[in-house]
């Protein structure tokens, strides 16, 4: 008979990474505004430092760019809102003409859709009752709060970053710091990267997206441009989304301006994917296109469009993670040089120069 | 302003390091452990300890120059390079 033996240490581990599992469920929600605010210091960070270096204080370069920031993210709101707005309350009274037009663009190609009867049928007092503004006045609030608490978070994690280097080292054993700070550094240029990238290639698209919009004369270019920029962050389908809705605002003009318009956004599509992402992010993320695919699916299917946006930033710090544990055991040797070389006992290693503290070179006389 | 960090260790591998958060500033002479002399860099060319902690852990000459970084202890233990 087997008989099984578990010491009180492993029972009180179980325990505890049981609690710390349904803790992590409770807290989820601020488990993430914490998490993006992680983010958001990492992107942050190196401008934080150079104003710091410029013997400007900490507090105040924190201030300067959280404000900086709001002023940036208010005068886009005054921007597209309104217009937002305007879009709207035009396509509700106009929405039985456009699908009109849909209908004889399309019956001039042989297809033959009922979208002007269905247009009639909406009842728009229905869809923006009472209840569904209340639901969606909620959502937005939610939203909102979310956001001014993340911004918060980091600023108060800006500030108090030399505190927080001084409690993280205070973990790591003499002689290792040089590791961890080799970790942090491959963290921060990362995730920083990531966000720092996005933000170049959602402001391409916005600038894209309203000039085309401009020439072509689609109303609230701006408002387009705005959504372009934002959905472009969704990883796989925000570039279709970002396609999608400025065509259909052509088509209100013209079908021949929604076809312009759809063949410059996709020919810009081409540019972003193969010349212009390749060359912002470099080597930052260099994560394989399936791993994408895996971690937006994921992220979309635990936590909604936030871990859809969260996906690559995590995929790449699980990245640097792996690669980390993997230096650490020597499997980064194994995997990219000669395996007898790697696993050989350090008597039978040849001997090279300069990688090595306790293999001396020839000493010089 | 450039702020200088490093590693080193004691006579009996014991690992140090300053500049780093929570660490202090500056080298410091004797080793907290056991308190024998610390080392810093190559007493010869001055070249800095290596960074990863395998290899500061079992270095015991420097790998520019290949000096004994304990002389003593080295040849004692007939480490002595040729």
């Amino acid at each position: 008979m087997i008989k099984l033996e578990i010491s009180y240490r492993a029972i009180l581990l179980v325990v505890a990474v049981l609690l710390g599992i349904w803790a992590m469920t409770r807290l989820w929600p601020i488990i993430l505004l914490i998490a993006t605010a992680f983010i958001f210091h990492a992107a942050l960070l190196p401008y934080v430092e150079w104003l710091v270096s410029r013997k400007i204080p900490r507090t105040l370069s924190v201030v300067v760019i959280i404000v900086a920031i709001v002023g940036i993210i208010g005068a886009l709101s005054a921007l597209v809102v309104p217009a937002m707005v305007d879009e709207f309350v035009d396509l509700r009274e106009n929405l039985e003409v456009y699908a009109q037009d849909l209908e004889e663009f399309l019956d001039d190609f042989g297809i033959k859709v009922e979208l002007s009867d269905r247009a009639r049928d909406i009842n728009w007092d229905e869809l923006i009752s009472g209840q569904v503004a209340v639901d969606y006045g909620q959502r937005a609030l939610t939203i909102l709060l979310g956001a001014i608490t993340v911004l918060v978070l980091t600023a108060y994690l800006l500030v108090d970053t030399p505190r927080l280097s001084r409690f993280v080292y205070q973990f790591v054993p003499p002689g290792r710091e040089p590791e961890m700070d080799q970790l942090l550094t491959q963290l921060q240029r990362v995730v920083g990267g990531y966000i720092r990238g996005q933000l170049v290639t959602s402001a391409c698209i916005f600038v894209f997206t309203f000039v085309v919009l401009l020439i072509a004369g689609v109303p609230n270019a701006i408002a387009f441009a705005v959504l372009a920029a934002f959905v472009d962050i969704i990883p796989l389908i925000g570039a279709t989304i970002a396609v999608v809705f400025p065509t259909v605002a052509a088509f209100q003009e013209s079908p021949t301006q929604a076809i312009i318009v759809l063949a410059l956004l996709l020919l810009y599509q081409q540019f972003e994917d193969r010349f212009l992402t390749p060359r912002v992010y470099g080597q930052t993320l260099n994560l394989p296109p399936l791993v994408v695919l895996v971690a937006v699916l994921a992220g979309g299917q635990l936590l909604g469009i936030a871990g859809v946006l969260l996906a690559m930033p995590a995929a790449a710090i699980a990245r640097v993670g792996f690669d980390y544990w993997r230096e650490g055991r020597g499997l980064a040797v194994a995997l990219t040089g000669p395996v007898e070389e790697a696993f050989a006992p350090d008597e039978a290693k040849p001997e090279k120069e300069g990688t090595s503290g306790h293999r001396p070179r020839r000493r010089k006389v | 302003m450039v702020i200088a960090r490093g590693v080193g260790k004691c006579e009996e591998d014991h690992p140090g390091s300053y500049g780093y958060p929570s660490r202090p500033e500056e080298p410091y002479d004797f080793c907290s452990q056991c308190g024998k002399p610390m080392i810093w860099e190559c007493s010869s060319c001055g070249t800095a300890l290596p960074d990863d902690s395998g290899e500061l852990a079992t270095a015991r000459f420097c790998r520019e120059c290949g000096t004994a970084y304990f002389s003593e202890q080295d040849a004692e233990k007939g480490k002595q390079p040729k």
